[in-house]
Protein backbone atom coordinates (compact mmCIF):
# COMPACT_ATOMS: atom_id res chain seq x y z
CA UNK A 1 0.00 0.00 0.00
CA UNK A 2 1.32 3.41 -0.86
CA UNK A 3 0.50 6.54 1.00
CA UNK A 4 -1.52 8.99 -1.11
CA UNK A 5 -2.75 11.77 1.14
CA UNK A 6 -1.03 12.82 4.32
CA UNK A 7 -2.28 15.53 6.61
CA UNK A 8 0.21 16.43 9.32
CA UNK A 9 -0.46 18.56 12.37
CA UNK A 10 -2.93 20.75 10.56
CA UNK A 11 -4.56 23.56 12.49
CA UNK A 12 -7.37 25.66 11.13
CA UNK A 13 -9.22 28.28 13.12
CA UNK A 14 -11.83 30.83 12.10
CA UNK A 15 -11.99 34.32 13.55
CA UNK A 16 -8.46 34.05 14.94
CA UNK A 17 -7.58 36.65 17.55
CA UNK A 18 -11.23 37.49 18.28
CA UNK A 19 -13.45 36.35 21.10
CA UNK A 20 -15.27 34.25 18.52
CA UNK A 21 -12.15 32.29 17.67
CA UNK A 22 -13.18 28.81 16.65
CA UNK A 23 -10.43 26.22 16.40
CA UNK A 24 -11.99 23.76 14.00
CA UNK A 25 -9.06 21.47 13.15
CA UNK A 26 -6.63 20.92 16.04
CA UNK A 27 -3.29 19.24 15.36
CA UNK A 28 -5.12 17.16 12.85
CA UNK A 29 -3.42 14.06 11.41
CA UNK A 30 -4.69 11.66 8.78
CA UNK A 31 -3.11 9.37 6.21
CA UNK A 32 -4.96 7.85 3.26
CA UNK A 33 -3.48 5.02 1.22
CA UNK A 34 -4.03 4.60 -2.50
CA UNK A 35 -7.30 2.78 -3.04
CA UNK A 36 -8.77 3.65 0.36
CA UNK A 37 -12.50 4.40 0.47
CA UNK A 38 -12.88 6.19 3.79
CA UNK A 39 -16.15 7.33 5.38
CA UNK A 40 -15.97 10.26 7.75
CA UNK A 41 -18.62 10.77 10.41
CA UNK A 42 -18.97 13.19 13.28
CA UNK A 43 -21.43 15.73 14.61
CA UNK A 44 -22.06 19.13 13.08
CA UNK A 45 -19.31 21.67 13.58
CA UNK A 46 -16.69 19.07 14.24
CA UNK A 47 -14.56 19.98 11.24
CA UNK A 48 -15.62 17.53 8.52
CA UNK A 49 -16.38 20.08 5.84
CA UNK A 50 -13.48 22.28 6.96
CA UNK A 51 -11.23 19.25 6.44
CA UNK A 52 -12.55 18.86 2.89
CA UNK A 53 -12.12 22.55 2.16
CA UNK A 54 -8.55 22.50 3.44
CA UNK A 55 -7.70 19.48 1.27
CA UNK A 56 -9.38 20.98 -1.82
CA UNK A 57 -7.82 24.39 -1.21
CA UNK A 58 -10.96 26.43 -0.60
CA UNK A 59 -9.23 27.56 2.60
CA UNK A 60 -5.57 27.70 3.46
CA UNK A 61 -4.47 26.03 6.69
CA UNK A 62 -2.97 27.96 9.61
CA UNK A 63 -0.19 25.48 10.31
CA UNK A 64 0.74 21.98 9.23
CA UNK A 65 1.20 20.29 5.92
CA UNK A 66 -1.07 18.60 3.42
CA UNK A 67 0.65 16.34 0.90
CA UNK A 68 -0.71 14.42 -2.03
CA UNK A 69 1.83 11.82 -3.15
CA UNK A 70 5.08 13.76 -3.08
CA UNK A 71 3.44 17.14 -3.71
CA UNK A 72 2.90 19.67 -0.95
CA UNK A 73 -0.56 21.12 -1.56
CA UNK A 74 -0.46 23.98 0.96
CA UNK A 75 0.57 26.72 -1.45
CA UNK A 76 -1.43 25.56 -4.45
CA UNK A 77 -4.69 27.39 -5.17
CA UNK A 78 -7.89 25.34 -5.40
CA UNK A 79 -7.94 25.41 -9.18
CA UNK A 80 -4.48 23.81 -9.38
CA UNK A 81 -5.40 21.15 -6.87
CA UNK A 82 -8.51 20.43 -8.93
CA UNK A 83 -6.26 18.69 -11.42
CA UNK A 84 -5.70 15.93 -8.87
CA UNK A 85 -8.78 16.21 -6.69
CA UNK A 86 -12.36 15.62 -7.79
CA UNK A 87 -15.15 16.93 -5.64
CA UNK A 88 -18.89 16.39 -5.18
CA UNK A 89 -20.78 18.81 -2.96
CA UNK A 90 -23.80 18.38 -0.73
CA UNK A 91 -25.99 20.70 -2.79
CA UNK A 92 -26.70 19.16 -6.22
CA UNK A 93 -26.67 22.68 -7.71
CA UNK A 94 -23.06 23.27 -6.67
CA UNK A 95 -21.31 20.60 -8.71
CA UNK A 96 -22.79 21.45 -12.10
CA UNK A 97 -23.45 24.65 -14.07
CA UNK A 98 -27.22 24.77 -14.46
CA UNK A 99 -27.43 26.91 -17.60
CA UNK A 100 -24.97 24.72 -19.48
CA UNK A 101 -25.98 21.47 -21.12
CA UNK A 102 -24.95 18.03 -19.90
CA UNK A 103 -22.39 17.81 -22.71
CA UNK A 104 -21.00 21.25 -21.89
CA UNK A 105 -20.71 20.43 -18.20
CA UNK A 106 -18.87 17.24 -19.04
CA UNK A 107 -16.61 19.07 -21.47
CA UNK A 108 -15.57 21.39 -18.64
CA UNK A 109 -14.85 18.41 -16.39
CA UNK A 110 -12.94 16.81 -19.26
CA UNK A 111 -10.66 19.86 -19.63
CA UNK A 112 -9.86 19.87 -15.94
CA UNK A 113 -6.22 20.57 -15.28
CA UNK A 114 -5.49 21.38 -18.93
CA UNK A 115 -4.99 24.67 -20.68
CA UNK A 116 -8.05 25.98 -22.47
CA UNK A 117 -7.64 27.34 -25.95
CA UNK A 118 -9.85 28.38 -28.81
CA UNK A 119 -10.54 24.83 -29.91
CA UNK A 120 -14.09 23.57 -30.07
CA UNK A 121 -15.19 22.62 -26.57
CA UNK A 122 -17.52 19.76 -27.56
CA UNK A 123 -16.82 17.74 -30.69
CA UNK A 124 -18.26 14.50 -32.06
CA UNK A 125 -15.52 12.39 -30.47
CA UNK A 126 -16.14 13.83 -27.02
CA UNK A 127 -19.90 13.47 -27.40
CA UNK A 128 -19.52 9.77 -28.16
CA UNK A 129 -17.28 9.35 -25.12
CA UNK A 130 -19.67 11.33 -22.89
CA UNK A 131 -22.59 9.20 -24.07
CA UNK A 132 -20.71 6.06 -23.19
CA UNK A 133 -19.85 7.34 -19.70
CA UNK A 134 -23.42 8.50 -19.11
CA UNK A 135 -24.72 5.03 -20.00
CA UNK A 136 -22.80 3.79 -16.96
CA UNK A 137 -25.22 5.79 -14.79
CA UNK A 138 -28.23 3.97 -16.20
CA UNK A 139 -30.38 7.09 -15.92
CA UNK A 140 -31.03 7.71 -19.61
CA UNK A 141 -28.95 10.89 -19.53
CA UNK A 142 -27.00 9.69 -22.57
CA UNK A 143 -29.98 10.70 -24.71
CA UNK A 144 -30.16 14.19 -23.18
CA UNK A 145 -26.69 15.52 -23.92
CA UNK A 146 -28.01 18.90 -25.08
CA UNK A 147 -30.42 19.49 -22.21
CA UNK A 148 -29.43 22.26 -19.77
CA UNK A 149 -28.60 20.70 -16.41
CA UNK A 150 -31.19 22.84 -14.67
CA UNK A 151 -33.88 20.50 -16.02
CA UNK A 152 -32.36 17.51 -14.20
CA UNK A 153 -33.57 16.23 -10.83
CA UNK A 154 -31.34 16.51 -7.76
CA UNK A 155 -30.40 12.84 -7.98
CA UNK A 156 -29.56 13.09 -11.67
CA UNK A 157 -27.44 16.17 -11.02
CA UNK A 158 -25.55 14.41 -8.23
CA UNK A 159 -24.98 11.37 -10.45
CA UNK A 160 -23.67 13.68 -13.17
CA UNK A 161 -21.49 15.50 -10.64
CA UNK A 162 -19.99 12.17 -9.59
CA UNK A 163 -19.29 11.24 -13.17
CA UNK A 164 -17.72 14.65 -13.82
CA UNK A 165 -15.60 14.51 -10.67
CA UNK A 166 -14.17 11.14 -11.72
CA UNK A 167 -14.01 11.74 -15.47
CA UNK A 168 -10.28 12.46 -15.40
CA UNK A 169 -9.57 9.77 -12.80
CA UNK A 170 -8.36 12.17 -10.09
CA UNK A 171 -5.90 10.91 -7.51
CA UNK A 172 -8.41 11.71 -4.79
CA UNK A 173 -12.21 12.01 -4.75
CA UNK A 174 -13.86 14.13 -2.05
CA UNK A 175 -17.55 13.53 -1.35
CA UNK A 176 -19.05 16.09 1.00
CA UNK A 177 -22.35 14.59 2.19
CA UNK A 178 -23.23 14.19 -1.43
CA UNK A 179 -26.44 12.25 -0.75
CA UNK A 180 -27.66 14.29 2.23
CA UNK A 181 -30.04 16.54 0.33
CA UNK A 182 -31.65 13.73 -1.67
CA UNK A 183 -34.76 11.73 -0.76
CA UNK A 184 -34.01 8.30 0.81
CA UNK A 185 -34.61 6.35 -2.38
CA UNK A 186 -32.51 8.62 -4.59
CA UNK A 187 -29.89 8.81 -1.90
CA UNK A 188 -29.60 5.01 -2.00
CA UNK A 189 -29.28 5.03 -5.79
CA UNK A 190 -26.54 7.68 -5.75
CA UNK A 191 -24.72 5.75 -2.98
CA UNK A 192 -24.86 2.53 -5.01
CA UNK A 193 -23.57 4.42 -8.02
CA UNK A 194 -20.76 5.90 -5.94
CA UNK A 195 -19.76 2.44 -4.79
CA UNK A 196 -19.74 1.13 -8.39
CA UNK A 197 -17.65 4.05 -9.62
CA UNK A 198 -15.16 3.81 -6.77
CA UNK A 199 -14.76 0.06 -7.32
CA UNK A 200 -14.46 0.28 -11.08
CA UNK A 201 -11.84 3.04 -10.95
CA UNK A 202 -10.23 1.81 -7.69
CA UNK A 203 -10.74 5.43 -6.76
CA UNK A 204 -9.18 6.70 -3.54
CA UNK A 205 -12.13 8.42 -1.85
CA UNK A 206 -12.86 10.43 1.26
CA UNK A 207 -16.59 10.57 1.95
CA UNK A 208 -18.31 12.63 4.62
CA UNK A 209 -21.67 11.24 5.57
CA UNK A 210 -24.32 11.76 8.20
CA UNK A 211 -25.74 8.35 7.50
CA UNK A 212 -24.15 5.80 9.84
CA UNK A 213 -25.53 2.86 7.91
CA UNK A 214 -23.79 4.16 4.77
CA UNK A 215 -20.60 4.77 6.70
CA UNK A 216 -20.62 1.15 7.87
CA UNK A 217 -21.79 -0.40 4.63
CA UNK A 218 -19.49 1.37 2.17
CA UNK A 219 -15.76 1.73 2.03
CA UNK A 220 -12.90 -0.12 3.69
CA UNK A 221 -12.30 2.33 6.51
CA UNK A 222 -14.32 4.55 8.80
CA UNK A 223 -13.09 7.51 10.79
CA UNK A 224 -14.88 9.57 13.35
CA UNK A 225 -14.12 13.23 14.02
CA UNK A 226 -14.77 15.00 17.27
CA UNK A 227 -13.65 18.50 18.20
CA UNK A 228 -11.17 18.68 15.38
CA UNK A 229 -9.50 15.32 15.98
CA UNK A 230 -9.83 11.81 14.65
CA UNK A 231 -11.24 9.95 17.67
CA UNK A 232 -11.79 6.59 15.99
CA UNK A 233 -10.29 4.90 12.97
CA UNK A 234 -11.72 1.51 12.09
CA UNK A 235 -10.87 -0.72 9.15
CA UNK A 236 -10.59 -4.34 8.01
CA UNK A 237 -12.33 -7.04 10.02
CA UNK A 238 -13.22 -4.63 12.80
CA UNK A 239 -15.16 -2.50 10.35
CA UNK A 240 -16.85 -5.58 8.86
CA UNK A 241 -18.29 -6.38 12.27
CA UNK A 242 -19.63 -2.88 12.94
CA UNK A 243 -23.30 -2.25 13.54
CA UNK A 244 -25.02 1.04 14.17
CA UNK A 245 -25.55 0.38 17.92
CA UNK A 246 -21.90 -0.71 18.25
CA UNK A 247 -20.79 2.43 16.52
CA UNK A 248 -22.90 4.65 18.75
CA UNK A 249 -21.55 2.90 21.84
CA UNK A 250 -17.98 3.18 20.59
CA UNK A 251 -18.26 6.87 19.95
CA UNK A 252 -19.91 7.47 23.29
CA UNK A 253 -16.81 5.95 24.89
CA UNK A 254 -14.38 7.83 22.65
CA UNK A 255 -15.92 11.13 23.53
CA UNK A 256 -16.06 10.40 27.27
CA UNK A 257 -19.79 9.93 27.48
CA UNK A 258 -20.49 13.02 25.48
CA UNK A 259 -22.39 11.61 22.52
CA UNK A 260 -20.59 13.30 19.67
CA UNK A 261 -23.34 12.71 17.16
CA UNK A 262 -26.15 14.98 16.22
CA UNK A 263 -29.72 13.79 16.61
CA UNK A 264 -29.90 13.75 12.87
CA UNK A 265 -27.23 11.06 12.68
CA UNK A 266 -28.95 8.83 15.18
CA UNK A 267 -32.30 9.26 13.48
CA UNK A 268 -30.97 8.41 10.06
CA UNK A 269 -29.11 5.40 11.39
CA UNK B 1 -42.59 54.76 -42.01
CA UNK B 2 -39.36 56.70 -42.08
CA UNK B 3 -39.40 56.84 -38.30
CA UNK B 4 -39.74 53.08 -38.08
CA UNK B 5 -36.89 52.53 -40.51
CA UNK B 6 -34.80 55.04 -38.58
CA UNK B 7 -35.53 53.23 -35.30
CA UNK B 8 -34.55 49.89 -36.84
CA UNK B 9 -31.31 51.30 -38.27
CA UNK B 10 -30.34 52.94 -34.98
CA UNK B 11 -31.47 49.91 -33.00
CA UNK B 12 -28.92 47.83 -34.89
CA UNK B 13 -26.10 50.10 -33.70
CA UNK B 14 -27.43 50.13 -30.14
CA UNK B 15 -27.69 46.32 -30.22
CA UNK B 16 -23.91 46.15 -29.95
CA UNK B 17 -24.11 48.08 -26.68
CA UNK B 18 -26.80 45.67 -25.48
CA UNK B 19 -24.66 42.65 -26.37
CA UNK B 20 -21.77 44.22 -24.46
CA UNK B 21 -24.00 44.69 -21.41
CA UNK B 22 -25.21 41.10 -21.86
CA UNK B 23 -21.60 39.87 -21.62
CA UNK B 24 -21.19 41.12 -18.07
CA UNK B 25 -24.78 41.17 -16.84
CA UNK B 26 -25.87 37.74 -18.05
CA UNK B 27 -22.80 35.75 -19.03
CA UNK B 28 -20.67 36.80 -16.05
CA UNK B 29 -23.62 37.61 -13.77
CA UNK B 30 -22.03 40.95 -12.84
CA UNK B 31 -23.89 44.27 -12.99
CA UNK B 32 -21.16 46.44 -14.51
CA UNK B 33 -21.80 50.17 -14.62
CA UNK B 34 -18.51 50.82 -16.45
CA UNK B 35 -20.65 51.03 -19.60
CA UNK B 36 -21.50 54.63 -18.69
CA UNK B 37 -17.82 55.49 -19.07
CA UNK B 38 -16.69 53.10 -21.80
CA UNK B 39 -19.49 54.05 -24.21
CA UNK B 40 -18.36 57.72 -24.42
CA UNK B 41 -14.74 56.47 -24.30
CA UNK B 42 -15.32 54.56 -27.53
CA UNK B 43 -17.01 57.61 -29.02
CA UNK B 44 -14.22 59.97 -27.94
CA UNK B 45 -11.40 57.73 -29.14
CA UNK B 46 -13.11 56.97 -32.45
CA UNK B 47 -14.00 60.58 -33.24
CA UNK B 48 -10.65 61.99 -32.14
CA UNK B 49 -8.75 59.50 -34.29
CA UNK B 50 -10.93 60.24 -37.31
CA UNK B 51 -10.40 63.97 -36.84
CA UNK B 52 -6.65 63.26 -36.73
CA UNK B 53 -6.90 61.53 -40.08
CA UNK B 54 -7.11 57.87 -39.11
CA UNK B 55 -9.39 55.91 -41.50
CA UNK B 56 -12.84 55.27 -39.96
CA UNK B 57 -12.47 51.46 -39.91
CA UNK B 58 -9.15 51.62 -38.04
CA UNK B 59 -10.46 54.35 -35.70
CA UNK B 60 -13.49 52.19 -34.89
CA UNK B 61 -11.34 49.15 -34.12
CA UNK B 62 -8.98 51.21 -31.94
CA UNK B 63 -11.99 52.59 -30.07
CA UNK B 64 -12.97 49.01 -29.29
CA UNK B 65 -9.43 48.28 -28.09
CA UNK B 66 -9.64 51.31 -25.78
CA UNK B 67 -12.84 49.86 -24.32
CA UNK B 68 -11.13 46.52 -23.79
CA UNK B 69 -8.31 48.25 -21.90
CA UNK B 70 -10.89 49.95 -19.70
CA UNK B 71 -12.43 46.51 -19.17
CA UNK B 72 -9.02 45.17 -18.19
CA UNK B 73 -8.75 47.83 -15.50
CA UNK B 74 -12.30 47.16 -14.29
CA UNK B 75 -11.48 43.45 -14.15
CA UNK B 76 -8.33 44.18 -12.15
CA UNK B 77 -10.25 46.33 -9.67
CA UNK B 78 -12.87 43.65 -9.20
CA UNK B 79 -10.80 40.45 -9.17
CA UNK B 80 -7.44 41.52 -7.75
CA UNK B 81 -8.38 44.44 -5.52
CA UNK B 82 -11.64 42.63 -4.60
CA UNK B 83 -13.75 45.75 -5.05
CA UNK B 84 -17.45 44.84 -5.32
CA UNK B 85 -18.77 44.90 -8.89
CA UNK B 86 -21.12 47.83 -8.33
CA UNK B 87 -18.37 50.01 -6.84
CA UNK B 88 -15.96 48.94 -9.56
CA UNK B 89 -18.43 50.29 -12.11
CA UNK B 90 -18.87 53.55 -10.23
CA UNK B 91 -15.09 54.03 -9.97
CA UNK B 92 -14.71 53.29 -13.67
CA UNK B 93 -17.40 55.67 -14.89
CA UNK B 94 -16.16 58.42 -12.58
CA UNK B 95 -12.52 58.04 -13.61
CA UNK B 96 -13.34 57.64 -17.28
CA UNK B 97 -15.19 60.97 -17.29
CA UNK B 98 -11.83 62.75 -16.89
CA UNK B 99 -10.14 60.39 -19.32
CA UNK B 100 -12.80 61.09 -21.92
CA UNK B 101 -12.40 64.86 -21.49
CA UNK B 102 -8.65 64.38 -22.01
CA UNK B 103 -9.20 62.29 -25.11
CA UNK B 104 -11.45 65.07 -26.45
CA UNK B 105 -8.61 67.55 -25.74
CA UNK B 106 -10.43 69.09 -22.76
CA UNK B 107 -13.56 69.79 -24.75
CA UNK B 108 -17.06 68.57 -23.89
CA UNK B 109 -17.68 67.50 -27.45
CA UNK B 110 -16.01 67.07 -30.79
CA UNK B 111 -17.71 67.30 -34.17
CA UNK B 112 -17.09 65.11 -37.19
CA UNK B 113 -18.25 67.86 -39.57
CA UNK B 114 -16.44 67.51 -42.86
CA UNK B 115 -14.77 64.25 -41.78
CA UNK B 116 -15.10 60.81 -43.25
CA UNK B 117 -17.10 58.23 -41.25
CA UNK B 118 -18.16 54.65 -41.92
CA UNK B 119 -21.63 55.88 -42.84
CA UNK B 120 -20.44 58.74 -45.04
CA UNK B 121 -18.13 56.37 -46.93
CA UNK B 122 -21.25 54.46 -47.97
CA UNK B 123 -23.21 57.65 -48.65
CA UNK B 124 -20.46 58.72 -51.04
CA UNK B 125 -21.42 55.66 -53.08
CA UNK B 126 -24.94 57.03 -53.42
CA UNK B 127 -26.61 55.22 -50.52
CA UNK B 128 -29.13 57.17 -48.42
CA UNK B 129 -28.21 58.30 -44.93
CA UNK B 130 -30.65 55.93 -43.22
CA UNK B 131 -29.61 52.99 -45.40
CA UNK B 132 -25.94 53.64 -44.61
CA UNK B 133 -26.74 53.45 -40.87
CA UNK B 134 -28.65 50.22 -41.42
CA UNK B 135 -25.87 48.68 -43.50
CA UNK B 136 -23.11 49.56 -41.01
CA UNK B 137 -25.31 48.33 -38.16
CA UNK B 138 -26.13 45.05 -39.89
CA UNK B 139 -22.52 44.31 -40.74
CA UNK B 140 -21.29 45.20 -37.24
CA UNK B 141 -24.00 43.25 -35.41
CA UNK B 142 -23.59 40.35 -37.81
CA UNK B 143 -19.86 40.18 -37.16
CA UNK B 144 -20.31 40.44 -33.40
CA UNK B 145 -22.98 37.74 -33.30
CA UNK B 146 -21.00 35.35 -35.52
CA UNK B 147 -17.73 35.84 -33.64
CA UNK B 148 -19.35 35.56 -30.20
CA UNK B 149 -21.35 32.48 -31.20
CA UNK B 150 -18.11 30.85 -32.28
CA UNK B 151 -16.31 32.07 -29.17
CA UNK B 152 -18.88 30.72 -26.74
CA UNK B 153 -18.38 27.26 -28.20
CA UNK B 154 -14.62 27.28 -27.72
CA UNK B 155 -12.98 25.91 -24.59
CA UNK B 156 -12.29 29.40 -23.27
CA UNK B 157 -15.80 30.57 -24.13
CA UNK B 158 -17.30 27.64 -22.27
CA UNK B 159 -15.05 28.32 -19.26
CA UNK B 160 -16.25 31.94 -19.27
CA UNK B 161 -19.90 30.86 -19.28
CA UNK B 162 -19.28 28.31 -16.52
CA UNK B 163 -17.58 30.99 -14.39
CA UNK B 164 -20.60 33.28 -14.66
CA UNK B 165 -23.02 30.44 -14.09
CA UNK B 166 -21.39 28.65 -11.15
CA UNK B 167 -18.09 29.90 -9.75
CA UNK B 168 -17.65 27.05 -7.29
CA UNK B 169 -18.12 24.48 -10.03
CA UNK B 170 -15.78 26.38 -12.34
CA UNK B 171 -13.03 26.52 -9.74
CA UNK B 172 -13.52 22.85 -8.81
CA UNK B 173 -12.83 22.15 -12.48
CA UNK B 174 -9.58 24.12 -12.42
CA UNK B 175 -10.91 27.13 -14.32
CA UNK B 176 -9.09 30.36 -13.49
CA UNK B 177 -12.21 32.29 -12.55
CA UNK B 178 -10.44 35.63 -12.08
CA UNK B 179 -8.92 35.42 -15.53
CA UNK B 180 -12.31 34.57 -17.01
CA UNK B 181 -13.93 37.53 -15.26
CA UNK B 182 -11.26 39.89 -16.57
CA UNK B 183 -11.80 38.47 -20.06
CA UNK B 184 -15.55 38.99 -19.74
CA UNK B 185 -15.05 42.57 -18.57
CA UNK B 186 -12.75 43.19 -21.55
CA UNK B 187 -15.11 41.70 -24.13
CA UNK B 188 -18.14 43.48 -22.69
CA UNK B 189 -16.52 46.89 -22.46
CA UNK B 190 -14.82 46.46 -25.84
CA UNK B 191 -18.23 45.94 -27.43
CA UNK B 192 -19.73 48.88 -25.53
CA UNK B 193 -16.91 51.16 -26.73
CA UNK B 194 -17.41 49.84 -30.27
CA UNK B 195 -21.08 50.83 -30.01
CA UNK B 196 -20.00 54.26 -28.76
CA UNK B 197 -17.69 54.75 -31.76
CA UNK B 198 -20.38 53.68 -34.24
CA UNK B 199 -23.13 55.80 -32.69
CA UNK B 200 -20.84 58.86 -32.51
CA UNK B 201 -20.06 58.46 -36.22
CA UNK B 202 -23.74 58.13 -36.98
CA UNK B 203 -24.58 61.22 -34.91
CA UNK B 204 -21.65 63.16 -36.33
CA UNK B 205 -20.06 64.02 -32.97
CA UNK B 206 -18.78 62.65 -29.66
CA UNK B 207 -20.04 64.16 -26.41
CA UNK B 208 -18.57 63.58 -22.97
CA UNK B 209 -22.08 63.31 -21.53
CA UNK B 210 -23.36 60.74 -23.99
CA UNK B 211 -22.74 57.87 -21.57
CA UNK B 212 -25.50 58.84 -19.14
CA UNK B 213 -28.18 56.19 -19.27
CA UNK B 214 -26.37 53.71 -21.50
CA UNK B 215 -26.62 50.95 -18.89
CA UNK B 216 -30.38 51.49 -18.79
CA UNK B 217 -30.64 51.22 -22.57
CA UNK B 218 -28.50 48.08 -22.63
CA UNK B 219 -30.34 46.36 -19.80
CA UNK B 220 -33.76 47.26 -21.19
CA UNK B 221 -32.84 45.71 -24.56
CA UNK B 222 -31.55 42.53 -22.91
CA UNK B 223 -34.58 42.10 -20.64
CA UNK B 224 -37.11 42.91 -23.39
CA UNK B 225 -35.55 40.21 -25.55
CA UNK B 226 -35.64 37.69 -22.69
CA UNK B 227 -39.23 38.42 -21.73
CA UNK B 228 -40.47 38.23 -25.32
CA UNK B 229 -38.42 35.34 -26.67
CA UNK B 230 -37.15 33.36 -23.68
CA UNK B 231 -33.98 32.41 -25.56
CA UNK B 232 -32.27 29.18 -24.48
CA UNK B 233 -29.37 28.84 -26.89
CA UNK B 234 -26.76 31.53 -26.63
CA UNK B 235 -26.57 32.28 -30.40
CA UNK B 236 -30.30 32.81 -30.45
CA UNK B 237 -29.97 34.95 -27.34
CA UNK B 238 -27.55 37.29 -29.14
CA UNK B 239 -29.90 37.59 -32.10
CA UNK B 240 -32.98 38.38 -30.04
CA UNK B 241 -31.08 41.02 -28.08
CA UNK B 242 -30.75 42.79 -31.42
CA UNK B 243 -34.52 42.61 -31.81
CA UNK B 244 -34.95 43.80 -28.22
CA UNK B 245 -32.70 46.74 -28.92
CA UNK B 246 -34.68 47.69 -32.04
CA UNK B 247 -37.97 47.41 -30.13
CA UNK B 248 -36.62 49.63 -27.36
CA UNK B 249 -35.54 52.24 -29.94
CA UNK B 250 -39.03 52.06 -31.51
CA UNK B 251 -40.67 52.70 -28.13
CA UNK B 252 -38.38 55.67 -27.44
CA UNK B 253 -38.88 57.18 -30.90
CA UNK B 254 -42.62 56.59 -30.63
CA UNK B 255 -42.96 58.46 -27.36
CA UNK B 256 -40.89 61.31 -28.76
CA UNK B 257 -43.30 61.65 -31.67
CA UNK B 258 -46.19 61.44 -29.18
CA UNK B 259 -44.91 64.61 -27.54
CA UNK B 260 -42.64 63.54 -24.67
CA UNK B 261 -40.04 66.28 -24.36
CA UNK B 262 -36.41 65.26 -24.97
CA UNK B 263 -35.39 66.47 -21.49
CA UNK B 264 -37.88 63.99 -19.99
CA UNK B 265 -36.52 61.10 -22.02
CA UNK B 266 -34.10 59.76 -19.41
CA UNK B 267 -36.85 59.67 -16.79
CA UNK B 268 -39.05 57.93 -19.29
CA UNK B 269 -36.38 55.35 -20.16
CA UNK B 270 -35.79 54.68 -16.47
CA UNK B 271 -39.52 54.09 -16.01
CA UNK B 272 -39.57 51.79 -19.05
CA UNK B 273 -36.68 49.75 -17.63
CA UNK B 274 -38.30 49.56 -14.18
CA UNK B 275 -41.46 48.20 -15.80
CA UNK B 276 -39.54 45.77 -17.97
CA UNK B 277 -37.57 44.53 -14.96
CA UNK B 278 -40.86 44.04 -13.15
CA UNK B 279 -42.30 41.80 -15.89
CA UNK B 280 -40.62 38.52 -14.84
CA UNK B 281 -41.88 39.08 -11.29
CA UNK B 282 -45.42 39.70 -12.52
CA UNK B 283 -45.27 36.52 -14.57
CA UNK B 284 -43.92 34.63 -11.60
CA UNK B 285 -46.71 35.90 -9.37
CA UNK B 286 -49.15 34.64 -11.97
CA UNK B 287 -47.36 31.31 -11.75
CA UNK B 288 -46.50 31.31 -15.40
CA UNK B 289 -42.77 31.24 -15.27
CA UNK B 290 -40.05 29.55 -13.26
CA UNK B 291 -38.17 31.91 -10.99
CA UNK B 292 -35.40 33.61 -12.83
CA UNK B 293 -34.71 36.48 -10.53
CA UNK B 294 -32.92 39.59 -11.63
CA UNK B 295 -29.67 39.96 -9.76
Amino acid sequence: MTMLLSIENVNKAFGRGTIHENRVLRDFNLVLNTGDFVSVIGSNGTGKTTLMNCIAGSYGVDTGEIRLGDMVLNKQPARRRAKYIGRVFQNPSTGTASDLTIAENMAIAWRRGERSGLGRSVDAGLRAMFKERLEFLGLGLEDRLDVPVRYLSGGQRQALSLLMATLRRPKLLLLDEHTASLDPNTSLQVMELTDRLVREYRQTTLMITHNMQNAIQYGNRLIMLHEGHVVADVSGAEKEGLTVPLLVEMFRRQANGDLPLSDKVVLTA
Amino acid sequence: MDIIFSSVAQGLLWAILAIGVFMTYRVLDIADLSAEGTFPLGAAVGVTLIVQGVPPVAATILAMVAGMLAGLIAGFLHTKMKIPALLTGILMLTGLYSVNLRVLSNRANLSLAGQSTLMRTLQAAGISRLASTAIVGTIAVGLVVVVLTWFFQTEVGLSLRATGNNEVMAEANSININLMKVLGYMLGNGLIALAGALIAQNNGYADVGMGTGTIVIGLASVIISEVLFRPKKIAWHLLVITIGSILYRLVIDLVLTLGVQPQDLKLFSAIVLALVLWLPEIKRLQGKEEDRSIK
